[in-house]
């Protein structure tokens, strides 16, 4: 085949494919050229409340995570091996916090945990205790709505298990435990992988389910980007705030990207 | 040749790029068009009720009401945003936009008072000073919110007057479960029952169901003025102005009165 000057249909994909990476890298690019521009996002950057938005983001997530993996793990395997009555309604159940904004997954959470919901009354009146406005609260709304994304790549990822090694490796004596930790999990572990850092990434970006059903204070329940939301509108830490809280999350996010393109690579291999 | 895809994505491209904003018709000195009113959340209500008569005073004129916190309202002015008029619920988020040099000469338009508010029946909170009691559940708004500035500074008179014990001030901040981004969401978290109590305007409650008000004593109550205006950056300056008159002239502010509003001396 001989070159030829660029045709129409090269061009044309060309344009539109400068225009949709210019979308997506100038927001980003402000975002960085703010902070830098802006010495007193630079300050705000060191401002102990940025530190604490931080921290409480990095233990609710870690614990959400943990949580989704222990829950969402076997009711994947289950799923992926349809072996439960019910299997098509859970799945479809597990869907709807995907689709669903997280608002109304935050006044859902209300009307079953909130003091006057369907299981949190009986509970704050048996216990005394109640969820709202904890951090028990933020980790609730991260799981509700991080954890569907795991439970779908981990059954995607058992899915592509084939059975019969399964079935071989209990032939020649090994219990339902041990195949499962021993072929299955390392089997499945790049999907498995992928989908417990997408949890994660969700996870971490969680605003409109927590501002409603955990509430926002500092330190308390004032996740990273709750605490964007709270500068923003005029809080303290103000617009820069706002920027340096931005760019917080930013390499936060950026770091579990680049972990997820290890973690597949390694999967592949 | 294949010509048309590119003339395609040029267009796309094009649209993208110039067709953001619409053409706005030409300005006149006929009160017409859109205006667009950034407004308290706290005005909700009247503001609504203003818009209508607005319309109704200058047929082919179209309110378009944005209602948040004043200062998430002060912010996206200062970056920007498309408004004609700014109506907000203290003094402090007005000359955040002043200093931007965003806005003409703030008036005065309306006055407001603290209240408590409560679920209806609740017997956690009775009184004023109830608010200290341990493990009660308070909401306030976000920090730099209008009703927060005006919570602080009855608390801050509470506490200096020292008629509910030493600290009060403290006691009370240590009771706060929850900062929400504006008066109308603290309100909802007491509507709901989540919380036990939050700091709220007057009119507030006048609008709200399942929920009742706490005095709060006039010795520690704080005069709240609501300021109005007309934007430097709007696109109907003309309208924006008109809005401004209508909301200080005579049915804007009966409209007020009606949703529980006082007026400034005049």
């Amino acid at each position: 085949m001989i070159l030829r000057r660029p045709s129409g249909i090269t061009l044309a994909v060309a344009v539109l494919a400068i225009t949709f990476a210019l979308f997506f890298l100038l927001p980003f690019a402000g975002l960085v050229w703010r902070a830098v521009d802006d010495p007193r996002a630079r300050e705000a950057l060191g401002d102990p409340a940025v530190g604490m938005a931080l921290r409480l983001s990095l233990v609710t997530t870690a614990v959400s995570v943990t949580l989704s993996l222990l829950f969402g793990t076997p009711v994947a395997y289950l799923l992926a091996r349809r072996q439960i009555p019910g299997g098509a309604v859970l799945d479809a159940l597990l869907d709807l916090p995907i689709v669903l904004p997280p608002t109304v997954a935050g006044v859902a959470l209300l009307t079953a945990f909130g003091r006057r919901g369907l299981l949190g009354e009986p509970i704050e009146a048996v216990t005394g205790l109640s969820l709202p406005f904890t951090a028990v609260a933020v980790i609730v709304a991260q799981t509700f709505v991080a954890a569907p994304l795991y439970v779908r790549a981990a059954r995607t990822g058992f899915e592509a298990v084939d059975p019969e090694l399964e079935a071989i490796a209990r032939t020649l004596g090994a219990s339902r435990v041990h195949v499962f930790r021993r072929i299955t999990v390392p089997l499945a572990r790049g999907p498995l992988l992928a989908g417990a850092v997408l949890c994660w990434a969700r996870a971490l970006g969680e605003l409109g389910a927590t501002l409603i059903f955990a509430g926002s204070l500092t330190g308390r329940t004032q996740t990273l980007p709750l605490a964007v939301v709270a500068a923003f509108e005029g809080g303290p830490l103000g617009l820069p705030g706002a920027i340096a809280l931005s760019l917080v999350l930013l390499g936060v996010a950026l770091i579990l990207l680049i972990a997820l393109r290890l973690v597949a690579k390694r999967g592949l291999a | 040749m294949r010509a048309w895809p590119v003339l395609v994505a040029l267009l796309v491209t094009a649209l993208l790029l110039g067709g953001c904003r619409s053409a706005d018709t030409a300005p006149s000195s006929a009160v017409s068009g859109e205006v667009i009113v950034s407004a308290a959340s706290s005005l909700t209500e009247a503001f609504a009720d203003v818009a209508r008569a607005f319309e109704r005073q200058y047929p082919g004129s179209k309110v378009t009401l944005n209602f948040a916190s004043s200062s998430a309202l002060a912010t996206q002015i200062s970056e920007g945003a498309p408004a004609d008029v700014f109506a907000s619920a203290d003094e402090a988020q007005m000359k955040a936009v002043r200093t931007d040099r965003l806005a003409a000469a703030p008036e005065v338009f309306a006055r407001n008072r603290l209240v408590i508010a409560k679920p209806t029946g609740s017997v956690a909170i009775t009184a004023y000073g109830d608010l200290a009691k341990p493990g009660l559940r308070i909401v306030l708004a976000a920090d730099g919110v209008p009703v927060d500035n005006y919570t602080m500074q009855s608390l801050a008179a509470a506490d200096r007057a020292g008629a509910f014990g030493v600290d009060f001030q403290a006691r009370v901040m240590a009771n706060v479960k929850s900062r929400e981004a504006n008066v109308r969401a603290a309100l909802t978290k007491v509507q709901l029952g989540e919380a036990d109590a939050a700091f709220v305007y007057g009119t507030d409650i006048a609008s709200a169901r399942e929920v009742e008000a706490v005095a709060v004593p006039d010795a520690y109550n704080v005069a709240t003025e609501y300021l109005i205006a007309p934007l430097t950056g709007g696109e109907n300056p003309t309208a924006g102005s008109a809005f401004v008159a209508f909301v200080r002239g005579g049915e804007g502010q009966a409209l007020l009165t009606r949703r529980g509003f006082t007026m400034p001396p005049r």
